[in-house]
């Protein structure tokens, strides 16, 4: 932050800004989910695909938010070189660290993990799909019957 | 010797009297010890936070099925969480305007916006407590709880260390406020609320990134 005052940053625009930023992110997921849902009722589809949405979502409304906060509030971009090397290097181990895993997802995607815990040897008291005794809610719908959970572990 | 020498040399290129010097020790490099530990202290929070993001990332991806957020099976109240980000923002807002006030010698302007910060921040907090409780409580849908699936888990997780942060953020902000109503504060001497500006900054920052990931993905 600022150490003289010619290092003051111009407050109000950026509050617009991020003000703006926010505003248009939600009014953005908002239409898309209205698309969406009534693409859902008619049979067609909504007006952009979901992964775009995800993708203008956090890299032309999410991350020029994020990068106002980190460059100008807190102030890296008056500050010395170490400092901004102290500031990335975190950001470049972590993206390091997490890209070899998103391999991982296709083998989650074999299994079956979003669904009730079963203990091995109980699969005669686990709950099935329709019969109302699931106590979550909305993921009642995606429960697995026995023979299914019964195959998610086998396929370990 | 070397020190004197490091010394030496570093109030030979800073005044004395300014801004480095009102933060303790100076060193080689013309960056203060405080500064120095705080961004390290930083460094380990984004990789914290990343952490949990990228364990998101991957169990998020690697479902067959996941709660629809278009849905109206969606537990998450998206409008009331929208204004809570405003509220963070104007927070950090008022703290770089506090901060600012401070350094000009305008000691009454930038209390208040430590205690607009500290206010703002501990409407935040409150308003994420009201959300868990309605959440938990099912007030609009069924009970959405940890336990519930993996994206409850996930949620909580995140959210809830996240709420920790700000929490002790608006605690260290009332303890400034006070210092500030005291008189602690002055155009040389500011480097507290600097440096837990940094780390509020930072708690928005990641909160941008989660309400992004978690609310509207």
């Amino acid at each position: 932050m600022a150490h003289k005052h010619e290092h003051a940053v111009p407050l109000w625009t950026l509050f617009l800004l991020l003000l703006a930023f926010t505003a248009a992110e939600v009014g953005f997921y908002e239409i898309w989910v209205h698309s969406n849902q009534h693409a859902m009722e008619t049979g067609g589809v909504p007006f952009m695909p979901k992964v775009a949405m995800v993708l203008v979502l956090l890299f032309v409304l999410t991350l020029p938010k994020a990068l106002i906060v980190l460059v100008y509030f807190m102030h890296l971009k008056f500050e010395k070189l170490l400092i901004v090397g102290l500031a990335v290097l975190p950001f470049v181990m972590v993206g390091i660290a997490i890209l070899p895993n998103l391999s991982d997802t296709l083998a989650l995607k074999s299994r079956a993990y979003n669904h009730p815990t079963v203990a091995i040897g109980d699969y005669a008291h686990a709950p099935t799909a329709g019969d109302g005794s699931g106590e979550h809610g909305h993921s009642d719908a995606h429960e697995a019957t026995p023979a299914q959970t019964q195959e998610s572990t086998d396929s370990y | 010797m070397f020190e004197e020498k490091i010394m030496s040399h570093a109030i030979s290129t800073h005044d004395a009297d300014g801004p480095l010097m009102a933060h303790g020790s100076v060193l080689q490099t013309g960056i203060t010890n405080g500064k120095i530990a705080t961004w390290l202290f930083l460094g380990s929070e984004v990789m914290f936070f990343t952490g949990l993001i990228g364990a998101y990332i991957v169990l998020r991806f690697g479902q067959t099925t996941w709660v629809d957020p278009s849905s109206h099976e969606f537990p998450l109240a998206i409008p009331l969480t929208a204004a809570n980000t405003f509220l963070l923002i104007c927070s950090s807002v008022t703290l770089v305007w506090g901060l600012q006030s401070i350094q000009q010698g305008k000691r009454a302007k930038g209390n208040l916006g430590l205690l607009l910060t500290t206010l703002f921040g501990a409407c935040f907090v409150g308003v994420q407590a009201f959300e868990y409780y309605s959440l938990w409580n099912g007030m609009h849908h069924p009970p959405f709880r940890p336990n519930s699936d993996l994206f409850g888990s996930c949620f909580y997780v995140m959210t809830g260390f996240h709420g920790f942060h700000v929490l002790v953020g608006v605690i260290a902000l009332a303890v400034l406020t006070v210092m500030g109503y005291r008189g602690h504060f002055n155009e040389k001497k500011y480097a507290p609320v600097e440096l837990t500006g940094l780390y509020w900054h930072f708690v928005d920052l990641v909160w941008i990134i989660l309400f992004a990931i978690v609310y509207l993905m």
